[in-house]
């Protein structure tokens, strides 16, 4: 079984600095299945996945955290590491190199200095690897496109989320604010507009 | 998202520095922190430049951001409780009760939790035994249950390690090849968390 109040406590530490951290997880799709989550990782600025917002679907195998989690890119992303085709990650500790003592919240984090440091020589994505070795210019306008194409359509409604949040009575700079430190997640903001 | 920058500098080198907390590098680059933001919570490093094995440094580079919580340890932290990432001998955790020092755990009771104003009947085994300190596990994130500590020198809950041994015959800390019976029973002193 899952431990739940590891998970629960990771949550929650994970949350609290993710305007800090640009890394933050939900459960998924609003749902009630703590074993289930995305996670949404900021694009590392300096790299061609900056502002962009980058979601993770998260599973949690029955052994957690003595089994790594599950994660895979559910947003399309153009790196060696990643496959552009179903967001398979390639990336050890999330492998053989997984410990109990990690986090999803260090694994996040290692996913986003996998975006900014990618490692062409142990690739996910031979194709996109091939690219970045031997034309990295065209691999990073490439990798930008992907970013403003698929990693920046959750700003498209923003001004809605805005804008409901606003009618619950919360005013609107500090709607504002939520919602751009957790990544445009209404849901998340919500809660943390509750809990001051 | 100073910190980005900050750790893919230092990335390079595979081990970040743990006193560079989130918010003194998204404040000002390299600079260390106040030991109050100790960051180590967010700073991604390695945990395997501390296994220290000839062998593991072929691969460090795609080991690109794993927490390390031996380091934790060794910072002179005086942290704060919400840590995800225990304290393990380091004894860095604040406190949210005044610091009576006293032996009887039963007194200490008396002492500090003032919202009881009952006396519990202690049972002898209680009085016998050291007050089990406040340390956080690593593994399970709670406060740590039977304290044991592995041959590599590392403290988990008994059940915590016993899992962790059973899944990947491994420290979680230090990744160093651990066996059923790599570790044992470990009594941390009740006030080594205190100041
Ligand atoms: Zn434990
Ligand atoms: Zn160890």
């Amino acid at each position: 079984m899952v431990d739940v109040s590891r998970v629960q406590k990771e949550l929650t530490e994970c949350n609290r600095d993710s305007d800090i951290s640009g890394v933050s997880i939900a459960l998924h799709d609003g749902g009630s299945s703590i074993t289930h989550l995305t996670g949404t990782i900021a694009g590392p600025r300096d790299s061609p996945y900056e502002g962009g917002t980058f979601r993770i679907d998260i599973r949690l195998p029955g052994g957690y955290p003595f089994e790594p989690p599950k994660m895979q890119f559910i947003t399309k992303v153009w790196h060696p590491n990643i496959s552009s085709q179903n967001g398979a990650i390639c990336l050890d500790i999330l492998k053989d190199q997984w410990s109990p003592a990690l986090t999803l919240k260090t694994a996040l984090l290692s996913l986003q200095a996998l975006l900014s440091a990618p490692a062409p020589d142990d690739p996910q994505d031979a194709v996109v690897a091939q690219q970045y070795l031997r034309d990295k210019a065209t691999f990073v306008s490439t990798a930008r496109y992907w970013t403003e194409a698929f990693a920046k359509s959750d700003s498209t409604g923003m001004e809605e989320k805005v804008q409901k949040l606003v009618e619950m009575g919360f005013p609107e700079d500090m709607v504002r604010s939520a919602l751009k430190s957790v990544n445009g997640d209404e849901n998340m903001a919500l809660e943390k507009l509750c809990s001051g | 998202m100073g910190t980005v920058g900050a750790w893919r500098r230092a990335h390079d080198e595979a081990v970040v520095d743990l006193d560079e907390s989130p918010n003194a590098a998204a404040g000002g680059g390299s600079q260390h922190g106040p030991p109050t933001t100790a960051g180590t919570r967010a700073t991604p490093i390695d945990v395997e430049a501390l296994g220290d094995e000839g062998s593991s440094r072929a691969k460090i580079k795609r080991r690109v951001a794993v927490v390390d919580l031996e380091a934790d340890a060794d910072q002179e932290c005086s942290g704060d409780a919400r840590t995800t990432i225990s304290h393990l001998i380091g004894g860095n955790k604040r406190r949210k009760v005044p610091p009576v020092i006293c032996l009887s755990p039963d007194r200490e009771e008396r002492f500090s939790n003032q919202r009881n104003s009952t006396v519990r009947v202690s049972t002898p085994s209680a009085n016998a035994a050291p007050k089990e300190p406040t340390f956080t596990c690593p593994v399970c994130l709670n406060k740590m249950e039977l304290s044991s500590v592995t041959s590599c020198g590392h403290v988990f809950c008994d059940k915590c390690i016993q899992a962790a041994i059973k899944a990947q015959k491994k420290c979680p800390t230090c990744r160093k090849r651990l066996g059923p019976k790599s570790y044992r029973r470990v009594y941390l002193p009740a006030t080594a968390d205190q100041v």
